[in-house]
């Protein structure tokens, strides 16, 4: 598992990919993943300062024990609040059923930046504020 | 989750992608797309027998009882390699050499292209869509 650190690092990279890609207006798929793994990162950096890292089911990625952590650990601990977790939960569930019937276009990826963008401004603010402390 | 012809197209488009990025500096997409790429058209084949993958842990319960008779153990294999790869470079430790990243992305093609050949001939004998 990562260290603090390196989430940061990977967070940074992957939102500087997304909003490549969304401003050249391609990739709407990859453009919603560079967000989500943006977001992923900062909540993973979150919780390794506090020593809670999740984990994941066998042969698995740890997106659900990620959503488990989060609420348990910085939204009830009242250190973020519960839009935060809803936001999460609205990328993550999204993400999940992109390919009902059809396939990612602008529209979609508009509407996901926008909630995406709204969770990393929360999560980069919390994690700024650990790195003055 | 989707129809066959959804995962194909999704899986070609992903390809292109990934051969256009930069495995240097643009690695997690190389890694992403490379790795979806396959990803969506072993789910192609998947919904052609009327199957999908909810989790990635189904997805290995899926070729290991299924999809492995199809595409063979050298398949399995390299499938296996490509998803802790793309799990230890996106959520995990570790940053990939441009090196590792090509090396992947060319295991990736391969895949692509067997998966691909299975998929058309079933396409073509059975009429699936």
């Amino acid at each position: 598992m990562a260290i603090a650190a390196v989430h940061r690092k990977k967070a940074d990279l992957c939102w500087g990919l997304a909003q490549k890609l969304y401003d050249e207006k391609r990739d709407e798929f990859l453009c919603m993943n560079m967000i989500f793994n943006t977001a992923l990162h900062l909540i993973e950096e979150a919780l390794a300062e506090r020593d809670k890292h999740p984990a994941a089911q066998p042969r698995g990625v740890p997106h659900a024990d990620r959503d488990a952590q989060l609420n348990k650990y910085l939204v009830n601990t009242k250190v973020l609040g519960p839009e935060t977790a809803a936001l999460y939960t609205e990328l993550y569930a999204t993400r999940h059923t992109f390919a009902e019937g059809n396939i990612q276009d602008r529209p979609f990826i508009e509407r996901y930046m926008t909630t995406g963008r709204q969770l990393i401004d929360l999560l980069k603010a919390l994690n700024q504020k650990k790195t003055r402390a | 989750m989707a129809e066959l012809k959804v995962h194909k197209e999704l899986a070609a488009q992903l390809l292109a992608a990934a051969k256009k990025s930069d495995p240097a500096k643009e690695w997690p997409i190389t890694v992403d797309a490379a790795f979806y790429a396959v990803f969506h058209l072993m789910e192609a084949l998947n919904a052609a027998d009327c199957r999908d993958s909810y989790t990635f842990g189904d997805a290995d319960d899926l070729l290991t009882h299924f999809l492995t008779d199809e595409l063979g153990a050298a398949f399995a294999k390299r499938y296996r390699y490509g998803f802790y790869f793309r799990r230890g470079t996106i959520y995990g430790a570790h940053f990939p050499t441009p090196a590792q990243v090509t090396r992947f992305l060319r295991s990736c093609e391969q895949d692509y292209a067997h998966v691909l050949a299975v998929l058309q001939q079933r396409e073509a004998q059975e009429g699936v869509a």
